[in-house]
Formats: structure tokens, C-alpha cells, sequence
């Protein structure tokens, strides 16, 4: 999946003036690829990543996914993307992994014996495995940035969009999810747009970094 | 339709979460039919428990309706879990609409609970006209939620309480015969009455369930009409909601 953004500007109201976050910013990332994203907090990353998400909308400037408009299409960019963001809160805390897991699964159109298959195939290879049947609110925070994931890949995503990659996770969990991203790259062309703050991840495992800075992407 | 499903699943799992809730909403239930049943023994009335016991139920639909989008909204602002629903691969608004299908299950079980506790419990006697009472209940879902629309609208856009939509259910608990008939009110009272659309699409529950009396094609055509012309709002109300938080940058905060 390509990935085109050009002239991408956003601000934000704040205490009665307007804060500009990002300013004419361009990217083009060419199916297939792991984007590493870097810059200071604040910068902007996350903003941009629920932009292309369709969680916030621009205040000017084009997004495309194969061509297709993220303002226009923005049901069909759903569709095809994954996204792990702010995995403590965003999973119901009175509900088991494997509940939650199914819900949100069920919400993509991932039901059924599918969905279990896949539930049990990821979370083994990230090893949470033995915490599906635990609630939520018992699991620790690497294991939820680990469901994260585990959620996001449940559809077979053609992009993926991660906030904080390494937020709570150990080297080996690292690894893992590493070993994973590498292999959707080259078994299914996944596009992978992750934000770090590890530049050594970015050097070792990036097939292309770029670091936010004034509203714009440096690469 | 897995949208659908997902939504009962997760709201099943919610309930199994919270046992207790479910005991108490019966209970809460069977106290305020038996309330009116020995009411209606008092005052020697005893075709006041029918009237009433619809009037409950219908309330008790409007209610739900008024309010669901709103709640689940709050509820998953609270949770932090909207901007993960907003992720689907839906319309919004669909996503919206959906998430009230588990409750909604757990409101048709509520309103079934009111009529069949009336019948075996109570002796109450029901003169059913399905086709009509399955008509009057499709559009006046399409009223009441889209009024539920607007309010989860309002809660969408600005984080707080829809401060009209307790007093829009005061008013239809006051003003459209749920509690007694809208003919004890004095005359001015009793016009504001009979101009609401609730208090007519009460009449025609009574009619449909008790067999009190003949509906007009006007009556059930002016519910259509009324229908279309709330959802149309709804609709327009939470687009432009959404929108205008997508445009904020704050969908998913408290």
C-alpha cells in the first residue's frame, strides 16, 4: 500500500490562540516498507498517525492510500489499516484479552473460528498467550501494548500505523513483534508506519526514517 | 450484521461482569408493576393497571432511546475506548447506531418483562393487533433515536450532560398520558398535550395492545412523518458532531 501525503497542515486551539502542529508536511512511502518516525514530544507524530488513522481530520493538505482520498474514503482506509495506540486504555477492563479480542475482531469482520485462529497464532508469537483469559485491568502494560498489536494485525492489515513502538515492551517482545512486522512486509507487502523513540530500532530495522521537526518530516 | 453481533457479544459480556445489575433491574421492575397493580386495587380502578402498565412500557422504550447514544458515548469516553470503536471500518455513524443493539436486546427483554409479569402475575388481559404494534414500535424508533441522535450529538461535541434531554422525558412522563389520562389536564394544558406526537403514539400502543379503540391512517401517518423528520435530524446533528470534534482533534476526550 503507497502512501502519499502532500502539503499536510494541522493546529489545534490552546488557551485562546492557535497552535500549528504540522505545516505543508510531505511523505511518500512506497509499498512495501517499515517507516520509522522519530521527534521530540510534541512534535506532532501521533498527530499525524491519527490523521492518517481518520481519527482527527486535516486542516488542509492530501492524504492517499493507493490513490484513495483519506478525507473521502476514510471507511475504506479503516478497512485496510491496523493501529496501535494507546493500548492500556483502549481495551475494556472488565472484559478477558480473548473478549476483547473477539469484540474488536468482530468490529472488522473478523468472526467465528477465524478470528479465535488468528487470536491464538499472535498472541503465541508475542507471547501473551497464557494471558487471553485474564481481564484487562490484571494485565500489565507491555502485555496490553502486546494485545495491541495482537488486535490490530487480527484483520490481515495492508497498513499498519504504531504509536510508541517500544512503549512497555522488553527487548525479546521487541524482537518478536520486529520478527513479525518483517514478515508481513515480505510475505503480505504490509506498509508499516511506526513511531519511535529508539533510534538504534530505527537504524537496525527501518527500511526508512524521518524525524518530525517544525510541523515537517526530515528524513 | 457482524457489527451487530459484536456489539450483543461485547454487552452480553459486560452484563456477566455485573450479575447483580441484571437481579436489579428486574426487581426494580416487578416492584413498580406491583406498585400499580395494588394502586389500581385501591382506587378500585382496575382497568387503570392495563392503561398504566402501557404507559410504563412505552415510556420506558422512549427513555431508552433518548438517551442509549448519549450514554454509550459517554461510556466509552469514560473507557477510553471510543477513538478504538471510531477505528472500524464503518460509517460512524452506523458504529453508533450499532452500539446500542446489545442494550437494546436488554430493553425489548425489560418491556417483555412489564407485560408478562401484567399478564401471568397480575391477570392482566392484552387484546394484541401485532401487525399494528410492530408498525407503531418501527416508527417510533425512528423518532425516539433520533432524538437520542441529537443528544449524543451534543455530548459528542461539548463532553458534558445534554441538559434538555431529562426534561424532554419529564415532559412525555408529565404530558403524554403515561401516568394518566391527558384528559384530567385543564384545557390549555390539554391542547400542549394532544399537539405532542408522544401522546398520540401512545394512544396507538394502547390501541395495539389492549384493542381500546380504531387507528386512523392519519395517526400512523403523522408517526412516519415525525419519524423521518427526527431521524433526518439525528443524523445531521451527529455527522456534523463528529466532524467538528475530527476537526478539535479531541474525538476521545473526557
Amino acid at each position: 500500500m503507497d502512501i502519499s501525503i502532500n502539503g499536510l497542515n494541522k493546529g489545534f486551539h490552546t488557551a485562546g490562540s492557535r497552535k500549528k502542529v504540522l505545516t505543508d508536511l510531505h511523505l511518500e512511502l512506497k509499498n512495501p516498507c517499515i517507516f520509522a518516525l522519530m521527534g521530540p514530544n510534541g512534535s506532532g507524530k501521533t498527530t499525524l498517525l491519527k490523521i492518517l488513522a481518520t481519527l482527527i481530520l486535516p486542516d488542509s493538505g492530501e492524504v492517499r492510500f493507493n490513490g484513495k482520498d483519506l478525507v473521502k474514503d476514510g471507511a475504506f482506509i479503516r478497512k485496510i489499516a491496523g493501529f496501535v495506540m494507546d493500548a492500556e486504555h483502549s481495551f475494556y477492563q472488565m472484559l478477558t484479552l480473548e473478549e476483547n479480542l473477539k469484540f474488536f475482531g468482530g468490529l472488522r469482520g473478523v468472526s467465528g473460528s477465524d478470528c479465535e485462529r488468528r487470536t491464538r497464532e499472535l498472541a503465541d508469537d508475542f507471547g501473551i498467550g497464557g494471558f487471553l483469559g485474564e481481564k484487562a485491568a490484571h494485565c500489565s502494560s507491555g502485555t496490553m501494548q502486546k494485545a495491541a498489536f495482537v488486535r490490530a494485525l487480527l484483520h490481515e492489515p495492508s497498513v499498519l500505523l504504531v504509536d510508541e513502538f517500544e512503549k512497555s515492551l522488553d527487548e525479546d517482545s521487541q524482537s518478536r513483534i520486529t520478527r513479525r512486522l518483517k514478515n508481513l512486509k515480505e510475505t503480505k507487502g504490509t506498509t508499516a508506519l511506526c513511531v519511535t523513540h529508539d533510534r538504534r530500532w530505527a537504524k537496525d530495522h527501518a527500511d526508512a526514517a524521518g524525524t518530525i521537526a517544525g510541523g515537517r518530516i526530515e528524513k | 450484521m457482524n457489527l451487530l453481533l459484536a456489539f450483543l457479544f461485547r454487552d452480553l459480556a459486560v452484563e456477566k461482569s455485573y450479575r447483580f445489575n441484571l437481579f436489579v433491574k428486574l426487581l426494580a421492575i416487578f416492584s413498580q408493576v406491583a406498585i400499580f397493580y395494588f394502586l389500581s386495587r385501591y382506587i378500585e380502578k382496575p382497568e387503570y393497571f392495563a392503561f398504566v402498565l402501557v404507559g410504563l412500557v412505552f415510556s420506558s422504550f422512549f427513555q431508552f432511546w433518548l438517551n442509549v447514544f448519549a450514554e454509550n458515548i459517554r461510556q466509552e469516553q469514560f473507557w477510553g475506548t471510543l477513538e478504538a470503536l471510531f477505528s472500524a471500518p464503518a460509517e460512524h455513524v452506523y458504529v453508533i447506531l450499532s452500539s446500542s443493539f446489545g442494550k437494546f436486546v436488554f430493553n425489548i427483554i425489560g418491556m417483555a418483562t412489564y407485560v408478562v409479569l401484567g399478564a401471568v402475575v397480575f391477570g392482566m388481559v392484552f387484546r394484541l393487533n401485532a401487525a399494528l404494534f410492530l408498525l407503531i414500535l418501527l416508527l417510533n424508533v425512528a423518532a425516539f433515536a433520533g432524538l437520542g441522535l441529537v443528544s449524543a450529538g451534543f455530548i459528542t461535541y461539548f463532553k458534558r450532560g445534554d441538559p434538555a434531554s431529562w426534561f424532554v422525558a419529564l415532559l412525555v412522563d408529565l404530558l403524554s398520558g403515561v401516568y394518566f389520562p391527558v384528559s384530567v389536564f385543564p384545557e390549555k394544558i390539554r391542547r400542549v398535550s394532544e399537539f405532542l406526537p408522544t401522546t398520540a403514539a401512545l394512544d396507538i400502543w394502547r390501541n395495539s395492545l389492549l384493542g381500546t379503540g380504531r387507528v386512523g391512517f392519519g395517526d400512523v401517518a403523522l408517526q412516519a412523518l415525525w419519524g423521518a423528520l427526527l431521524m433526518a435530524a439525528g443524523l445531521v446533528s451527529i455527522n456534523a458532531a463528529i466532524r467538528g470534534v475530527k476537526k478539535k482533534g479531541d474525538l476521545g476526550n473526557y
